[in-house]
């Protein structure tokens, strides 16, 4: 069943100059964005810094304003709901955020941090049983029912974010939008966390939106995954799929940047920066860095097409060619001439 | 040869109840031209052999024993003033965020010859020329506008750039570099890993290298050292280590990395966490995590080379290389 269906999203921001605050430009930090999550499946929204992906998971909670397009979450769609509508969508889809240290308020205790969403919600009925049920959530995410009246600072940072997984299952949601959820852990912590996350997956069949620039991380947790490019998803397939044959170019590339603790990096590394969202390039928004581009594609945008299990859009990668592994781009494989060094 | 050589540091807080060490009795050394990562998680006590190897303790907090060696002449002793002459000159740091670590309000040329001008009698002309060279060695586009530019002005790479340049312009024999590329997207930084990689073949420098990803160490690094609760637990050359480390602790490091587990399947945990530094366990520190923990833990285990000599290791119960 689908839970949560998103078309053609566009988030823009504007951008104001001068006493009177004129709008002179917008920043489209997402413009175009469609994608769905079904129940107990793990989405991936990969990317680099700035290219929408965490707007995207605040879009869908409404915690920023979509500017277009449609954000349907159980049937509902998100952009036209009032306040009361949105707390329903907020009773079942819930955040962790990225930084333990500073998403959970540092003058409440823990027991009111977990049962926020309880309360918002009235889904327990006195103190006794309010309790309860904080310290089945702690208990659940591995911490201690002591804990309860303990302050955030006296945690460690992998107990902190399992506070904040606990905060995020308090509503009982059927989304869990994870933005960087684990990249400020450290490496022991961040096995544990993933360890515990798809535990409760299983558990209680949640659905997770896994927004992530950790390419090993999404490789390892996610089913399907979108890999986004200023504003835009450039390639959508299943985890596996992707992450062994990428087809767009960007996704090659970011794949053979990424620092592995299996190989070496190739040759020739991506040359120059992500051109600015404010004013991103015509035609497609990668070629100003794609190292295969033609003429076409400074010209006219690519739409996304079916090829073997992914949908891609680049105009280098059709349907019809299955055999695509011999004329395209394999930056990885460049060559192990890094080692000479 | 080595320009660089570690021995026996300890660095300490001092409290009510007595010096708390942060760093305990590391020494390593480093070779021209050779790059050693130093990893570990939060709280190891890696960035704070930089600071104290560049002079930087921060106070209340100080060298308790031990020798920093710089071509021989140990920096411990020094005065403020001669370290100052060192540091800048001979030893250089890039730290992790290039967006704090340059000053937003002076122009990045002249944050770029500040240290030539302060170290070297040479006019502001020629020192603005090395800069401009520098600044086209490490691939800033552009490089004459760059450096009339504001940090601002300049994107995140380009910063890491301009501080590479700014590291590089004395020439330094030792370079620190605290976790240089994890403020960076994944291609800028392939893009800087190799950049240093080829200064440091081209300049002779020395790379210490701090970073927590093992995927970077991988790249750059000749050897490494894994740190644990302020001591080295394994010095290893870069291979042996990710092939067979021999530290329990390494293992589990290793073990941890969702690139080396099956897809799906459960991540090796090591449980519990890193002790706090007013807690560290007696004997070994890693032994109440530690799967191969046996009554010898109870001692704290000596740095020393495993039978096959391929490596220094600080555990009782290592694994045998195979």
């Amino acid at each position: 069943m689908t839970l949560l269906s998103v078309r053609d999203l566009r988030v823009w921001f504007p951008i104001q100059k001068g006493l009177f605050r004129r709008v002179v430009g917008h920043v489209r930090a997402v413009d175009g964005v469609t994608f769905e999550v079904n129940e107990g499946e793990t989405v991936a929204l990969v990317g680099e810094s700035g290219c929408g992906k965490t707007t995207v998971g605040r879009a869908i909670l409404r915690l920023v304003e979509p500017t277009s397009g449609e954000v349907r979450f159980l049937g509902e769609n998100v952009a036209d709901l009032d306040e009361k509508g949105l707390r329903k969508v907020r009773k079942n889809a819930s955040m962790v955020f990225q930084d333990p240290m500073t998403s959970l308020d540092p003058r409440m205790r823990v027991i009111d941090i977990v049962a926020e969403g309880i309360d918002e919600h009235g889904l327990v009925k006195g103190q006794e049983e309010r309790k309860r049920r904080v310290t089945e959530l702690l208990e659940r995410v591995e911490l201690r029912g002591e804990h309860l009246t303990r302050y955030p600072h006296e945690f460690s940072g992998g107990q902190r974010q399992r506070i904040g997984i606990a905060r995020a299952l308090a509503v009982e949601p059927k989304l869990i939008i994870c933005d960087e959820a684990v990249s400020a852990l450290d490496l022991s912590i961040q096995a544990q966390v993933l360890n515990l996350l798809d535990d409760l997956k299983r558990e209680l069949n949640l659905a997770y939106l896994f927004i992530s620039h950790d390419l090993a991380v999404v490789r390892h947790i996610a089913d399907r995954v979108f890999v986004m490019y200023l504003g835009v998803i450039v390639e959508e397939g299943p985890a596996d799929a992707l992450f062994s044959a990428p087809l767009h170019p960007y996704t090659q590339v970011l794949l053979a940047s990424a620092p592995s603790v299996e190989s070496r990096l190739g040759a020739a590394p991506l040359a120059g920066d992500v051109p600015s969202p404010a004013n991103p390039p015509p035609g497609c928004r990668f070629h100003t860095r794609c190292p295969v581009k033609i003429a076409r594609c400074s010209v006219e945008v690519p739409e996304p097409r079916k090829v073997r299990l992914q949908t891609v859009a680049c105009h280098l990668v059709s349907p019809d060619a299955a055999s695509q592994e011999g004329t395209s781009p394999t930056p990885g494989d460049a060559s192990q001439e890094g080692e000479s060094r | 040869m080595s320009v660089l050589v570690v021995q026996d540091l300890t660095t300490s807080l001092p409290t009510d109840e007595g010096p708390v060490p942060i760093v305990r009795d590391v020494s390593f050394e480093l070779a021209a031209g050779r790059c050693l990562a130093i990893v570990g998680e939060s709280g190891s006590g890696k960035s704070m052999t930089a600071l104290s190897i560049l002079g930087l303790v921060p106070r209340p907090l100080a060298i308790t024993s031990g020798q920093i060696l710089l071509e021989g002449k140990d920096l411990v002793p020094l005065s403020g003033a001669a370290q100052r002459r060192v540091r800048g000159r001979e030893i250089a740091m890039i730290f992790q965020e290039p967006m704090t670590s340059l000053n937003p309000v002076i122009r990045v040329g002249e944050q770029v010859i500040e240290a030539l001008l302060l170290h070297e009698k040479v006019s502001k002309k020629a020192a603005y020329g090395r800069a401009l060279e520098l600044f086209e060695r490490v691939g800033i586009p552009d490089p004459a506008a760059r450096l009339e530019a504001y940090p601002h002005q300049l994107s995140g790479g380009l910063k890491q750039r301009a501080m590479i340049a700014m590291a590089l312009i004395m020439r330094p024999k030792v370079l620190l570099a605290d976790e240089p590329t994890t403020a960076l997207d994944v291609t800028i930084q392939a893009q800087i890993l190799r950049l240093l990689r080829e200064l440091m073949g081209e300049f002779g420098t020395a790379l210490l290298l701090i970073t927590h990803d093992l995927g970077v160490v991988n790249q750059i690094a000749d050897e490494v050292a894994v740190f644990y609760a302020g001591r080295i637990v394994e010095r290893a050359p870069r291979d042996q280590f990710f092939s067979a480390p021999a530290h329990p602790y390494s293992v589990g490091l290793l073990d941890a990395l969702p690139a080396r587990a099956q897809k799906g399947a459960r991540l090796r945990e090591i449980p519990g966490h890193v002790p706090s530094p007013t807690n560290v366990p007696a004997g070994c520190a890693f032994a109440p995590r530690c799967p191969k923990r046996g009554e010898a833990c109870d001692v704290v285990p000596r740095l020393e080379p495993l039978c096959d000599g391929s490596r220094r290791v600080a555990c009782f119960y290592p694994e045998e290389p195979v």
